[in-house]
């Protein structure tokens, strides 16, 4: 304690008040959720992460086993071509994430009337309240040999193009990356397009008045005042598309050979198939590490590239 | 007087030991297949209920409860379950399951009870004596436990498609393998696609292997002292170099396989043996003619509505001429899956209900369904699966021609293969290097080299986890 | 409370303007870019409802004409698909309505006060607790699926509904407080501010203020965490009894066909499920987009 408190001045002795009772009050406002996160989040999270070090199956007590799950996975022959995969997806998905859902608001935003805007944002957010697995089950059947992808490519001449798309091993994992045209996440769309709702009307009578208008616009006005939504967004695609595995499970099990096997299905793996789950923990502490990694680093991008467009 | 003494000893025995003790409570089973009156089926199940039914009336006080809560993926619900100590009292898992990717502790090792007396069975001495000596040891643990009761097989077969035959002029099942390889390749000139499936290689390769590596057949099973081929005698045959590419008959068999899957197109063959659930698809739609599957398939083309004749055929002879180093030896019967009655009975761990008295009582339950009559009762009302113990008969679903089936489980069973020793070998680390060297992703050579490599890592990993020196053994 | 301090956003224009947009071009070209903006949108939303076109005609096969084909129109109706769903899942249908419905309340509850704690208030270990909620969506669900279980077991609740319930509740936590928060740190302060001013108390300023102002985002939360919840199955199959199953759950018995076999599912019937169950988000979503819309344009805003 270098200062007393009596010694503080009275108007910092009011603020330390204030912000306690703030604060107090702030406590209050979040304790239902800690409560909550704490018995069924924390502490399942906890169990599991700190048995990424031992060899835990799931009931017995785990003995500890130091880095060996560690050690074993990195030394796994598969891991280094699914890390390639999964950066690939991460990198790519980022640009699925953002692009199509940007383009769609802004095309929905500078529709003439709130009626017709409200009619086309619907449009794009009906096909969610069908369950994903249709759309794997659709895209499985477009992508077969003689699925409509390749029909298409027929009727059109390019018979060349054709491929087997799932089964080649140069083209799988960019099939299912690319997987789901239009690639309108519903939810990115509603995000973006609140986002476009709440730029000041002076400012975009302003650059009106500067002639920024149609991709000029985009890049002056928007995506600097869109950085919140896009920033909000390419994170919870890096979370999730390093997490994701759902698409190689049901449609190439990984394969042909390793050629869409992603970290996450490794750990998918070895946890509900083989019920090596201290093994599987080790994969995710690394993914873990990896996503913070990622994130720091886009935080910083973000600002950086905001502080220069400003 | 003596022979009546003897036998009213033997009643009076079998009526103290035939008897669920001082429990009483609820018994909670988990059937899978069989499970009785499950909500939404057709034709619902009635065998098991009657049993448990006949065992209550007998039994008062206790009370078997079958339950049809849906399970989408049992080795899971199995973990979770056994970790909150709330495991069903006895429950389907797969053997394979539950010896190796399951943890310890979640099953009762029954071979003792399989060792003493099956009181339910008049002049029974081991209750084993009446299972099936093969399954039994191919089903028992590394360390000597068997921790489930099995009763029945899948049995494999090619079915096909009559009226695609017909189509393509084919008028006679294939019986040898150029055969099949002619009747593929007339069907693919007749713009019908032969196959479209996961060629899976644990399936293909069983039939393969049991003929090359026949005159080895005794060598392969017995390392471990007990019939049938185990994931030890697998582990010992890769450490010698036997069961590798290192043995010329281990992949010689590959390139002539492909010459039957380049008739296919090509979109399952680098897939997952998962895939076959959707594959299966195109069988009932007609578009294409043959499809290899268990036979549990037979009750699902029915439920399918499937229009055209149905026929199968076994997995052809080979023959020297046509397949280098084959030896002729039947192998129709090469490849069975484990069915529907296979079950295993918690611990004090997975259940904390399973007193010792409580076991008692569970244990008596088992024995009274878990006699051959019963098997067959419970077994042939569902129509897919064979029961695997002597004296006990195969009923199919009527709606195809089982011939086949029923002249494969006439044989006996010899079957030599890879892919149990560690828990992905077969279905996983092989079947993606099969599937890249089908679909001509990769040379001979090139699977060659994976192959071994996966191989012994495979022997490795055995010998890690069950503490054995592979290479001491005899 | 004065909020008329700040500038007219987007949505204010669109709604005093009504007319011309912010165009591209002017006169006909208005037309023709507005035309084009149409034909567009229209080309891409017709592609994306594709999976329900896709479930929609396959509703309506049996299993051989599903195998046979699965893009056609099937010439031979077989609407008892939807009879045999139907019988399947009346009973659950309900109970995941009760279900999800409190799930996802209670998830916004809790997470709008704790994200307003964290984007509007100022306290010590603000931070920290953020990273620590944050830090939740980096692990994956089923890793953790045993612990949940132990946990779920070990807390004796008065109906088997809240052991559901509850986790699912928690399960949403970190991903809503993460996008309330981007959303209310977005919010003008100087309308906050005004509010301070005028003497509104936290709570106050957040009833009358900041939730209303939030409409679109919270509909938004609801609706994208309303659809993981309706869909859950895996918790739910090994939580409730068979008196509280939910339409998932019964979704899985219905295609397996068995208890737990291998069996393929009746494909039409399946589709017709998938229609039915997805009959109550529609009538949801069109309630809640009515809220979303006047949320917009009722001015709620100005205060």
């Amino acid at each position: 304690m270098t200062a007393p408190a009596p010694a503080l001045p009275p108007a910092a002795r009011r603020g330390l008040l204030a912000r306690l009772r703030r604060g107090g009050l702030a406590y209050l406002f979040v304790l239902p959720t800690v409560l909550l996160l704490a018995w069924y989040a924390y502490y399942p999270a906890y169990i599991a992460l700190t048995r990424a070090f031992t060899d835990w199956d799931g009931l017995n007590t785990p003995n500890f086993t130091g880095l060996e799950n560690f050690r074993q996975a990195v030394t796994d022959p598969a891991m280094g071509q699914a890390s390639l995969n999964s950066a690939l997806w991460v990198g790519l998905g980022l640009g699925l994430a953002v692009i199509p859902p940007l383009l769609v608001a802004e095309l929905i935003f500078h529709l003439r009337g709130p009626r017709r805007q409200y009619a086309y944002r619907t449009l794009f957010i009906v096909p969610i309240v069908i369950p994903s697995l249709v759309l794997l089950l659709v895209w499985g059947s477009f992508y077969r040999s003689d699925g409509l992808i390749n029909q298409l490519l027929g009727t059109l001449h390019l018979g060349g193009l054709q491929r087997e798309w799932l089964s080649d091993p140069h083209t799988a994992l960019l099939s299912l990356i690319f997987l789901g045209f239009p690639y309108i996440d519903a939810f990115n769309l509603l995000l973006l397009y609140a986002g476009l709702q709440n730029i000041p009307g002076e400012v975009i009578e302003a650059a009106r008045l500067d002639g920024a208008t149609g991709w000029r616009r985009i890049w002056t006005i928007d995506l600097p005042l869109l950085g919140p939504q896009l920033r909000l967004i390419g994170l919870l695609a890096i979370i999730g598309n390093v997490q994701y595995f759902i698409s190689p499970l049901v449609l190439t099990g990984g394969g042909p050979g390793n050629a869409t096997t992603v970290p996450a299905l490794l750990m998918y793996q070895t946890a509900v198939k083989f019920g090596q789950y201290g093994y599987a923990m080790s994969i995710a502490v690394m993914l873990l590490i990896v996503v913070v990694v990622l994130t720091l680093l886009s935080q910083r991008l973000g600002r950086l590239s905001q502080g220069a467009r400003l | 007087m003596k022979p009546i003494l003897a036998l009213s000893l033997l009643l009076t025995t079998s009526a103290s030991l035939a008897a669920p003790g001082p429990w009483k409570g609820t018994v909670t089973m988990y059937v899978q297949d069989y499970t009785p009156n499950y909500p939404g089926q057709k034709v619902p199940l009635k065998a098991f209920q009657q049993l448990a039914d006949a065992y209550q009336k007998a039994n008062p006080g206790i009370q078997i409860k079958f339950s049809a809560t849906p399970v989408p993926d049992n080795d899971t619900m199995v973990r979770v379950k056994a970790a909150a100590g709330e495991l069903f009292d006895i429950y389907w898992a797969q053997v394979t399951s539950l010896n190796s990717t399951l943890p310890k502790g979640v099953a009762t090792d029954l071979a003792p009870y399989f060792k003493q007396p099956n009181p339910y069975i008049p002049g029974n001495k081991a209750w084993q004596d009446v299972m099936n000596k093969t399954v039994l040891a191919e089903t028992t643990a590394p360390g000597g436990a068997v921790y489930a009761l099995s009763g029945d097989q899948v049995a494999y077969t090619v079915f096909y498609n009559k009226d695609l035959f017909k189509k393509a002029g084919l008028t006679k099942e294939p019986s040898t393998w150029p055969e099949l390889l002619a009747a593929a390749r007339k069907l693919k000139a007749a713009g019908i696609v032969p196959m479209h499936a996961v060629p899976a290689y644990p399936w293909w390769s069983h039939h393969f292997m049991t003929d090359l590596y026949s005159k080895d057949y005794a060598k392969l099973t017995g390392y471990d002292g007990a019939p049938g081929q185990s994931p030890f005698d697998e582990a010992v045959a890769i450490q010698r170099g036997l069961l590798t590419p290192k043995d010329p008959r281990f992949l010689s068999w590959w390139p002539a396989f492909k010459q039957f899957t380049d008739t296919w197109p090509k979109d399952y063959l680098t897939a997952d043996p998962a895939k076959n659930y959707d594959a299966f698809q195109d069988f009932v739609g007609g578009k294409e003619a043959m499809l290899y599957e268990g036979s549990y398939k037979a009750r699902e083309m029915k439920d399918a509505g499937i229009k055209f004749p149905i026929g199968s055929f076994n997995f052809p002879q080979l023959s020297a001429a046509a397949t280098p180093g084959a030896t002729g030896a039947y192998t129709g019967n090469a490849y069975s899956g484990t069915g529907s009655f296979q079950y295993a009975v918690s611990t004090n761990r997975a259940n904390k209900t399973m007193t010792p008295d409580k076991l008692a009582a569970v244990i008596d339950w088992m024995r009274y369904f878990g006699t051959p009559g019963n098997l067959q009762k419970i077994v042939a009302e569902n129509g897919s699966y064979v029961p695997s113990w002597p004296g006990t008969k195969a009923q199919f679903a009527a709606n195809f021609d089982s011939a086949a089936l029923k002249q494969q489980i006439s044989q006996p069973n010899r079957a030599i293969g890879v892919g149990n020793a560690s828990p992905n070998l077969g279905w996983g680390d092989m079947q993606k290097i099969f599937g890249l060297y089908l679909s001509g992703n990769i040379t001979l050579d090139q699977a060659k080299a994976q192959a071994q490599t996966v191989l012994d890592r495979a022997a490795q990993d055995y010998a890690r986890k069950n503490k054995v020196d592979l290479s001491k053994v005899k | 409370m004065s909020g008329q301090t700040f500038g007219r956003t987007g949505r204010e224009r669109h709604q005093a303007e009504r007319g011309p947009g912010p165009g591209l071009g002017g006169g006909a070209g208005r037309t023709l870019a507005e035309l084009s903006r149409q034909a567009v949108l229209l080309l891409l939303g017709l592609l994306g409802l594709f999976p329900l076109y896709f479930t929609l005609v396959n509703s309506l096969k049996n299993p051989t004409q599903y195998a046979a084909n699965l893009l056609n129109v099937p010439l031979e109706l077989h609407p008892e698909n939807f009879a045999v769903a139907w019988g399947q899942i009346n009973g659950p249908m309900l109970h995941s309505v009760i279900i999800t419905g409190a799930s996802v309340i209670l998830t916004l509850v809790l997470a709008t006060l704790s994200a307003y704690a964290f984007a509007l208030m100022d306290f010590p270990g603000r931070h920290v607790l953020f990273a620590l909620i944050f830090a939740l969506l980096l692990i994956p669900d089923f890793l953790t699926l045993i612990p949940l279980y132990l946990q779920i077991k070990a807390l004796p609740l008065p109906s088997n509904d809240l052991d559901l319930i509850l986790p699912t509740v928690a399960a949403g936590q970190a991903f809503c407080i993460l996008v309330l928060r981007t959303a209310f740190e977005a919010l003008p302060r100087d309308v906050l501010e005004a509010a301070r001013i005028d003497g509104a108390s936290a709570l106050q300023t957040l009833t009358r203020i900041v939730v209303p102002m939030s409409a679109p985002v919270l509909v938004s939360v609801a609706i994208i965490r309303l659809i993981p919840v309706w869909n859950d199955y895996l918790l739910p199959s090994l939580v409730l009894d068979e008196a509280h199953r939910t339409l998932p759950v019964a979704l899985v018995a219905f295609q397996g066909g068995g208890a737990s076999s291998s069996a393929a599912p009746n494909y039409g019937a399946l589709m017709a499920s998938y229609l039915l169950s997805a009959v109550p988000l529609l009538l949801l979503f069109s309630f809640l987009m009515r809220y979303y819309i006047q949320g917009l344009s009722s001015g709620a805003v100005k205060g």
